[in-house]
């Protein structure tokens, strides 16, 4: 419950200043419009673009300018809340009554008075009713923040689909619905509060007041933002990173546990980090420190090499590389594999007796469910079409979460699955073997920045300790324990350093 | 004393005339009636006067001064304006309303209240009554009233009104009218009054400039205009006005 509230606040913190940032951006610009009118079709067709630029997309493109966490969240959301916010104002600018305007004018009202005293009070409803669907839109996007590190109750949906528990992704999504509800009818209720002549001279103190207080309000987020950034960018904190799928979260939070309890080092997690290229950049940019990956997927996805190799060279390759090029260290693998795999269901594999990869030919429409990073990365699709022959009839790109759920359902007959997966334990798939090495190997390890070794050389031995120490069905177990069974990571992970007698 | 020397507006690049090589003159504390139909041109005119239109061609100075050398705001705020939309901002009481451009020449509160109060009552108009009403809450002629007290409140010598009681009923027309003649007579005040109304003009109008087409037809007094028209357009004008009063 406690994390709930703290969720909820971040959503709201998120977009109520992606939305005033938006309005402190957007009003002046919506002005300026409407006195040079050359500027107006040009201004809106602009930002309409930037609207329909995928929020995701947009997410991604901010990462190596800005890094992770809030600050590309916050840029991006107030890129959203921009269009309706310039619209409507340049709107109720332009719809105040010729009248208006030509008493304003014949008074002798400078144009900055007549915009301040008559021309924004009177477009102050449509405003208003811009910054609404500005803020309602805002807490939908907000919910993909968390696919930048920036938290909110998108974390909820994220890690609900990463461990395919639909109870965690409603307590993401209810909350997001009826903040959104709430923030739509008390935006109404303002609207009609400061409608003029709604009220009587008397209460202009009162509304002054609350004008300055919700701002004071503002102000006092954004603070409150800096402060805590500062704090935590100042003390001693190893800032420990993760995909978003749950063994990330697993080893996440047993390097956490280890640092926390073995050195006097403080630890924030950014989990829930989706694509490998934007993890990367995070930790190359140092917004995390260290982060579990997997030789594999460095190798083809970041050294981009084709050539097959052993499991040995292929570690050395990534780690030489890294060193020279990011000055990254691999530190030794953790001991378990976590191999790409397809997986089907026992019935089909009964029923075209299927046990290796090679035999998939036989299933008479192929459709694969799979992360859309397998399209992309030569390793898996390229490596499959290459080495088996394989032609896909039907490729659906799907979160990992989504995946097992689409395939136990009979959406698609194959699914790119992960051998440690303690789901495949739970829908009774069989992984197909991969009898002619398509996949590389997919040692784990934690790739660690050398500035925050040397920063903190105790972090050395610990972080070392795990290395060896968790074999192929440790993992598989421990991935059972969390996602079968729905144990919480911390508790599982806690758990296997004490029976391994780490902590 | 306002005067027109040659003054001309033109759109489309100069190929049409709004209004052609005007010239006039018009004396301190006279009611100046600017007549004819739409697109005569009469507006145009009395917009040019505070420069809310300004002209492309000729001079126009007031009280000797050349208008385009002068503050156009300062301008506007030396002179009142009065126009048949009114333009009360509803999202001011009348009080605010009427005492705005004192508001923002720094006047305290209290000052502009009593002004306010003071110019009601000019219209007649209670203003216990109506100091915190909204513009909404009042009627068609109240509204109007309340115009013309927004107008007064710089104490202007000349009040600029551009057809002001064309949205009237018959009977706040007329009520509004004879107002304005007391208080044309009380203040001492310069009219410039643009109607396409020939009685109006007649109850109200010391001189009288009858427009055409952008052109000045004549200028005069009722009398002279009835006695003597210049051409067979203000013969007509004058008739309309014969006949309807019969």
């Amino acid at each position: 419950m406690n994390e709930l509230l703290i969720k909820i606040g971040e959503q709201i913190y998120l977009v109520i200043i992606s939305v005033s940032v938006a309005i402190l951006i957007g009003i002046p610009l919506a002005v300026v419009i409407t006195r040079c009118k050359k500027l107006e079709k040009f201004t809106l067709g602009f930002i309409g673009v930037l609207q329909t630029i995928p929020s995701l997309a947009m997410l991604a493109f901010f990462i190596p300018l800005f890094g992770i966490g809030v600050v590309p969240a916050l840029i991006a959301l107030s890129i959203y809340s921009l269009l309706p916010i310039v619209r409507n104002a340049y709107i109720g600018i332009l719809n105040v009554p010729s009248d208006m305007i030509e008493a304003a004018n014949g008074m002798g009202l400078t144009s900055w008075q007549r915009l301040r005293l008559v021309e924004i009070p009177l477009a102050m409803p449509t405003i208003i009713a811009g910054v609404r669907t500005a803020a309602i839109l805002s807490v939908g996007v907000a919910t993909l923040a968390a696919f930048v590190g920036a938290g909110g109750l998108g974390d909820f949906i994220n890690r609900g689909l990463a461990v395919n528990d639909n109870h965690l992704i409603l307590m993401g999504a209810i909350p997001a619905a009826i903040l959104a509800l709430s923030l739509d009818g008390l935006i109404g209720a303002f609207e009609k509060w400061i409608k003029p002549g709604a009220s009587k001279q008397g209460s202009k103190k009162n509304k002054l007041l609350i004008f300055a207080s919700s701002f004071l309000f503002v102000v006092g987020l954004f603070g409150w933002f800096v402060i805590s950034e500062v704090k935590y960018n100042s003390g001693k904190v190893v800032v420990v990173g993760s995909k978003n799928f749950s063994e990330q979260y697993l080893l996440a939070d047993m390097i956490a546990i280890l640092i926390k309890e073995n050195t006097d080092l403080k630890v924030q997690k950014k989990l829930n980090l989706g694509a490998t290229s934007l993890i990367h950049q995070a930790l190359v940019r140092g917004d995390i420190d260290l982060y579990p990956e997997y030789t594999g997927t460095a190798y083809s996805g970041i050294l981009h090499a084709k050539q097959k190799k052993g499991a040995r060279q292929i570690y050395y390759s990534v780690k030489k590389f890294y060193q020279k090029k990011y000055d990254l260290l691999w530190l030794k693998p953790l001991g378990f594999e976590n191999k790409a795999a397809l997986a089907v269901t026992r019935k089909s594999a009964n029923q075209y007796g299927l046990r290796n990869i090679s035999d998939l030919p036989k299933v008479p429409r192929l459709s694969i469910g799979a992360p859309a990073e397998f399209v992309e990365r030569p390793d898996s699709y390229l490596s499959l079409v290459n080495t088996y022959g394989l032609k896909f009839d039907e490729i659906n790109q799907m979160d990992p979460g989504l995946a097992y759920e689409a395939l136990a359902n009979n959406k698609v007959n194959v699914i790119m699955a992960f051998s440690t997966d303690g789901r495949v334990k739970k829908f009774n798939l069989v992984l197909l073997d991969d009898n002619r090495n398509g996949f590389p190997a997919y040692q784990a390890a934690i790739v660690v920045r050398n500035q925050t070794l040397k920063k903190y050389p105790e972090l050395n031995s610990e972080l070392n300790k795990l290395s060896g120490n968790i074999s192929d069905e440790d993992i598989m177990e421990l991935n059972y324990e969390t996602d079968v069974l729905g144990r919480s990571h911390k508790d599982v992970a806690r758990e296997f350093l004490l029976k391994k007698g780490l902590i | 004393m306002i005067e027109l020397i040659n003054v001309s507006k033109t759109y489309d690049n100069g190929l049409n005339y709004s209004v052609r090589d005007i010239s006039l003159q018009l004396a301190d504390g006279e009611t100046f009636v600017l007549i004819g139909s739409s697109g005569s041109g009469k507006t145009t005119i009395l917009k040019m006067l505070n420069r809310l239109i300004s002209p492309s061609g000729g001079e126009i100075y007031i009280d000797g001064k050349n208008i385009r050398e002068l503050d156009k705001v300062k301008l506007r705020r030396s002179m009142g304006y009065v126009f048949q939309g009114v333009g009360l901002f509803p999202n001011m009481n009348i009080s605010e309303n009427i005492s705005l451009i004192m508001k923002l020449g720094d006047a305290k509160k209290k000052l502009c209240r009593d002004k306010s109060a003071e110019l009601l009552e000019t219209v007649n108009l209670e203003p216990g009554k109506y100091l915190d009403r909204f513009p909404c809450e009042l009627s068609g002629g109240e509204q109007q009233r309340v115009g013309v007290a927004r107008a007064l409140v710089n104490n202007p010598k000349y009040l600029l009104m551009d057809e002001p009681f064309g949205a009237l009923d018959a009977i706040n027309r007329d009520a509004l009218q004879e107002e304005l003649i007391r208080l044309r007579d009380r203040l001492n005040t310069t009219i410039v009054f643009v109607t396409h109304d020939i009685l109006e003009a007649k109850k109200l109008g010391d001189q009288i400039a009858v427009m055409h087409s952008g052109e000045l037809m004549q200028v005069g007094s009722f009398d002279e205009l009835s006695t003597c028209p210049s051409n067979n357009f203000v013969k007509r004008l004058i008739e309309s006005a014969q006949q309807s009063q019969l």
